[in-house]
């Protein structure tokens, strides 16, 4: 089989209902993989594509929330909570804790599935904004020491002068430093590169590595 | 927690073909032989010194053939009578010195001699009455004192057993008095058979205690619990029904899917259907649907549903389910409730075992001639006090109600069965209950 594009993963504890979502997500067209426990999650190698996640609260190993908690500390898929009890402190408390959604059981198919589409766009979108982060750090990393002195001076809009009278160099040294930056940044404008200094939290003026 | 107990108060009642009794019944018995009458009373008395209980006599023999008939039986009566555990009476002068007093005294004396016997240490008070000389002349009181006895000993640690010979007494005499007993004994070859009527009187005193149980639960917990419950089957139907309609307006249609979709509908509408009768039989006193089962199916059943919820590999469950276990009568459901919450239970406590792999072993066994056994042996880490676990609301899990083995233990007492635990030698703890075998089967 070959990988899907995008996928929703069904964390619930009760057969029946991983086996009726995963019918319905079938029946609209969508990829799902179904898991019973915090612990199964966790253990399943996730593909690499835009996901979202179906998480019921009450869970056999680890509370849906506690799960949420865990997962806060790195990346992962937008979760829309599912619960059979739906009291109003856990839904309060999933979604300020970042829950797309949070929905009692029994839920109707379309409140799920615009549920479900709007967490794979989130997730794609997140997807993209992290790549493209990714790129950029890859850029950074790949300038030189004195580059990466250079590259805080020249986006806090000091003139070449001034930033080669900070390093102790030569201006002409300096231009030559910031034109490799420029160009391994792949920035089109000083104001790219601003822009890009800015994503990678790079203070203007201070040196600072990522 | 105040005042519930659902600690089952019964014991061993002696005679053969019958196991366990509570405490409480008032039985009758009409012998035909002075035979009869030992054989019965021997192994009865017997059960009593096992259980250290203090026993009591009315015998219709002098006290030195009653003593003698004692002897014959197994070692250890006599002891009983020589430290003062067992007393016989004989039957004429007990009647000549009660004689002339109203039902409340007699009544009276044997409350207060339970009172003597529990402050002793003793475990309750086992009596056999014989009440042979008193027909002829004083049989409306006989009755009255009868009819008062019953109601009087209900609630207490008394075991009555009242002694008539067959050949005194009229056929009129023998309906009023099966009528003032519970329950009335009788003789089946080998075997001797209480009437059924054990078993409801258990049930109905079963049910009183669960509702006691279940008005200590808030409303709101109680309802969220059972919200849960019927929320995943509906959701479930919600969802299947929302994709079968899909893929009916699929073009073409898909059938294949539609049909399966649909009969997963009608299954988890079912299985609402059946929390729900499930929780009407729980909580209020419609008697649960008793049908003839085979305690082994519901075992497999219960493991392929938990095993679902368990990670592969995590946990293994192993069943050693004895063939041709016979059959026994139950509400599937309910037993089914039971069946999982142990299993889940025993899950649960192997959740930090780390030294040895996680085993939870099935046994089913018939014990003796009347009962199926089921033990569920987990190897966490045992309990601190196995009654405890049992009271309601007591729970170790966080997210517990600490009611699963409350009502587990009402349901399989609804049943006429026990359910108990205990510390295992090594490893974890074990859940036992004991069912009654479907009467038919009991050859």
């Amino acid at each position: 089989m070959t990988s899907p594009d995008q996928l929703v993963m069904v964390v619930d504890d009760d057969y029946r209902v991983r086996e009726a979502l995963q019918e319905l997500l079938r029946a609209a067209g969508l990829c799902s993989v179904a898991l019973g426990s915090a612990a199964e999650y966790s253990a399943y190698a996730k593909p690499d594509v835009p996901a979202c996640l179906i998480l019921d609260v009450e869970l056999p190993d680890i509370n849906g929330l506690d799960l949420q908690r865990q997962l806060a500390e790195g990346y992962h898929p937008p979760i829309i909570f599912v619960t059979g009890r739906g009291d109003i402190p856990s839904s309060v408390r999933a979604i300020k804790a970042g829950a797309l959604d949070f929905l009692t059981k029994p839920f109707s198919d379309h409140e799920l599935l615009r549920g479900v589409h709007a967490a794979l766009a989130h997730d794609r979108e997140q997807r993209a904004r992290q790549a493209d982060l990714n790129r950029l750090k890859q850029r950074f990393h790949s300038l030189t020491r004195r580059e990466r002195e250079v590259l805080p001076l020249v986006v806090s809009g000091l003139l070449n002068k001034q930033a080669a009278a900070q390093l102790g160099i030569s201006e002409v040294t300096l231009q030559i430093h910031r034109t490799n930056v420029m160009r391994k940044m792949e920035a089109a404008s000083l104001a790219d590169l601003v822009r890009m200094a800015g994503r990678l939290n790079i203070p203007a003026s201070q040196t600072h590595y990522v | 927690m105040s005042a519930v107990s659902l600690v089952a108060d019964f014991t061993k009642y002696g005679i053969p073909g019958i196991d366990e009794v509570p405490f409480g019944i008032h039985v009758c018995h009409f012998y035909r032989a002075r035979e009869d009458l030992v054989d019965a009373l021997v192994p009865y008395f017997a059960a009593g010194l096992g259980n250290n209980e203090r026993c009591v006599w009315v015998t219709p023999f002098s006290t030195d053939e009653a003593t003698a008939a004692l002897g014959r039986g197994p070692p250890g009566l006599g002891a009983m009578l020589d430290k003062g555990q067992m007393e016989i009476v004989d039957a004429r002068c007990w009647h000549a010195s009660t004689k002339g007093t109203d039902e409340n005294s007699v009544v009276q004396f044997w409350l207060h001699e339970e009172e003597k016997a529990l402050s002793k240490g003793y475990q309750g008070l086992r009596s056999a009455v014989d009440t042979s000389f008193l027909y002829a002349d004083d049989w409306d009181t006989l009755m009255d004192y009868e009819g008062a006895v019953g109601d009087a000993i209900r609630d207490r640690r008394i075991l009555m057993l009242c002694t008539y010979d067959a050949h005194r007494c009229q056929a009129t005499g023998v309906l009023e008095t099966v009528r003032t007993h519970q329950h009335t004994l009788d003789r089946r070859d080998v075997n001797w058979e209480i009437d059924s009527l054990v078993r409801e009187e258990s049930l109905r005193t079963m049910r009183a205690r669960l509702e006691h149980a279940t008005q200590l639960a808030t409303v709101a917990e109680l309802s969220a619990a059972i919200a849960h419950e019927v929320n995943q089957p509906l959701a479930a139907v919600a969802s299947n029904a929302s994709a079968c309609l899909r893929w009916l307006s699929a073009t073409p249609p898909n059938l294949e899917r539609v049909r399966l979709t649909a009969e997963r509908i009608v299954r988890d509408a079912n299985s609402a259907a059946e929390v729900v009768n499930g929780v009407r039989a729980l909580f209020k006193r419609s008697a649960p649907a008793a049908v003839p089962l085979n305690l082994n199916e519901v075992i497999e059943e219960v493991r392929q549903l938990v095993l679902e919820e368990v990670c592969s590999g995590e946990v293994s469950i192993e069943n050693d389910l004895e063939r041709n276990l016979p059959r026994i009568v139950a509400d599937r459901v309910q037993l089914q409730q039971v069946m999982v919450n142990l299993f889940r239970n025993g899950i649960e406590a192997m959740e930090r075992t780390v030294d040895v792999p996680k085993l939870l072993s099935i046994r089913s066994r018939r014990e003796g001639k009347h009962y199926v056994r089921v033990e569920i042996c987990d190897r966490g880490s045992g309990l601190q006090d196995p009654e405890n676990a049992f009271k309601p609301f007591f729970t170790t899990k966080k997210n517990g109600m600490g009611m699963g083995l409350a009502i587990s233990r009402s349901i399989i007492e609804a049943h006429s069965g026990r359910l108990w635990a205990t510390n295992n030698q090594g490893w974890g703890a074990t859940f036992c209950l004991t069912l009654p075998v479907l009467s038919s089967e009991l050859q």
